[in-house]
């Protein structure tokens, strides 16, 4: 078997876990996880030796995943489309609703990609306005853009559940994740 | 932070991942490993195409550009002609700066080891779906990078007659024996055309290039790499690069532009650039740069070399 296969069978085997909880927290939908983790790890295993240590496989999967919703979303600037902010539409009662938990969950996936991506990024991951940005190769303001308006939509149809503006984009920690650097192209 | 958002995040993880691991991995790993092996198998074959065009001498491949290196240490003869250039629309004086329209209409492919008075360096990237992700990646290596055009997936190319500059003054300053090795590159660029020259202020990035005779195996693969303060970040994580809504910088037509960049890396051993500094070899650096678009989401990025004229300039060790 070759490197990256096995590198890929045991990040699948004792991470997989993980990274589909991360790829359902990114979609919300069990279907779009599988195919989202599935992509990810195609991305992440198709070029290069493979035989990189779990951590770094770890981070590039889960990389691969966040830039995967973000380029999905781009592509599809490209054709014809409908409006994704359902969040500003079909908006759940949380006061009816049986588990707020759940109406939180259904808010946050029904922001667009973009700003869906950074909101796990900053509140799930907990990173920072300027991690996210260098995660994503996004501008440090384009993703405070991003999580503003994603804390507006969202306190706007589920009114107040904790969430602070000021601490949406200037909270959260400098990313500390290393992968490991590999140059020689042959 | 809210709590309430971060827990609800944290358990649907959590329930997702108990899910999950009720599953037979094996369900998730022979799908995805066909899908990689099959993805493997095309690279493997486009790659041993590009090779054959290679041998035709047709156009620069991965390969020469990774050994690009060598031209710049041994020029061969001047290979490119003028011939035609009159045929080339005039250039434009309005006052508007070069744009990827006006520098396709001079572009002729740049063969290996070919020189050029009156042509400026660029390479144009194409990219494989035309509102792919606009940016260009330094290396093909990164996983997660390889949705986007890499740098030697690029055309090298002439722009006969393209926007013409000088770096008038620079200096190199490096340390390698801290625990931060950083290699900091102060110049001014003179912009010697008759039109402004607009770059994306985040593109801007310096090329090292190493002898390939003179340094070891651990400088190589820095040898093929871009640095930038963008491209090189402080974790040693080659990283992209250059943001698709960045703010030009201008060069007015015979302005100057001075500033400088810095390479660092995260630790003093085990990685490229510390090898490098210790290196008893000269380097060379050159600063490239991409042209901005107001829209910059297409199907090629217009990279194009600042100071291209300027012989080469090799930076001793312990400069």
């Amino acid at each position: 078997m070759s490197d990256w296969a096995q590198t890929l069978e045991a990040l699948v085997r004792e991470r997989g876990g993980a990274l589909y909880g991360y790829a359902y927290v990114l979609t919300g939908d069990a279907h779009a996880a599988d195919d989202l983790f599935q992509d990810a790890l195609v991305r992440a295993f198709r070029r290069g030796r493979g035989d990189m240590p779990l951590d770094a496989a770890h981070a590039y999967v889960k990389r691969a995943m966040q830039t995967a919703l973000i380029d999905g979303h781009r592509r599809a600037q490209a054709r014809p489309q409908r409006d994704t902010r359902q969040a500003d539409r079909a908006t759940p009662d949380p006061a009816t609703a049986s588990d707020r938990r759940e109406a939180l969950l259904a808010a946050v996936h029904s922001l667009p990609p973009r700003e869906r991506t950074c909101v796990v990024m900053r509140y799930f991951d907990g990173l920072n306005a300027a991690s996210i940005a260098r995660e994503l190769g996004l501008a440090p303001g384009t993703v405070r853009r991003y999580l503003a308006d994603a804390v507006a939509t969202l306190s706007r149809n589920y009114g107040d559940f904790g969430l602070d503006p000021e601490d949406a984009y200037d909270g959260g920690n400098d990313m500390e994740v290393i992968v490991e650097v590999r140059g020689d192209r042959r | 932070m809210s709590t309430e958002l971060h827990d609800a995040l944290t358990r649907a993880s959590q329930v997702a991942k108990a899910e999950f691991e009720t599953r037979n991995a094996v369900e998730v790993i022979h799908p995805a490993a066909r899908r990689v092996a099959r993805q493997r198998a095309g690279l493997r074959l486009g790659a041993g195409l590009a090779t054959v065009a290679v041998v035709g001498g047709v156009l620069w491949t991965a390969e020469t550009i990774a050994d690009a290196r060598v031209d710049t240490i041994t020029p061969a003869a001047p290979s490119v002609s003028s011939a035609g250039v009159d045929k080339l629309p005039d250039v434009v004086t309005d006052g508007s700066a070069w744009s990827t329209l006006d520098l396709a209409v001079r572009a002729l492919p740049r063969q290996q080891g070919s020189v050029s008075v009156d042509g400026t360096a660029g390479m144009i990237c194409h990219h494989a779906v035309p509102q792919d992700d606009p940016r260009v990646a330094a290396m093909s290596d990164d996983p997660a990078l390889s949705h986007r055009a890499v740098l030697e997936d690029c055309r090298a190319t002439w722009f006969v007659h393209g926007p013409v500059t000088t770096i008038t003054d620079w200096h190199v300053t490096s340390a390698h024996a801290n625990t931060s090795p950083n290699l900091t590159y102060t110049f001014s660029i003179r912009n010697d055309s008759e039109q402004p020259i607009a770059f994306d202020s985040d593109s801007l990035f310096m090329w090292i290039e190493t002898d390939p005779e003179g340094t070891s195996d651990a400088v190589s693969p820095y040898a093929h790499s871009v640095v930038s303060g963008s491209m090189w970040d402080a974790m040693g994580n080659v990283n992209a690069l250059l943001s698709s809504d960045a703010q030009p910088d201008t060069i007015p037509a015979g302005g100057t532009y001075s500033r400088s960049i810095t390479a660092t890396s995260g630790s003093a051993s085990g990685n490229a650039l510390a090898a490098l500094l210790s290196e008893d070899s000269p380097y060379r650096l050159t600063l490239w740069a991409r042209v901005h678009e107001d829209h910059a989401a297409g199907d090629a990025t217009y990279l194009i070399q600042l100071g291209a004229n300027n012989d080469a300039q090799w930076v001793p060790t312990g400069r």
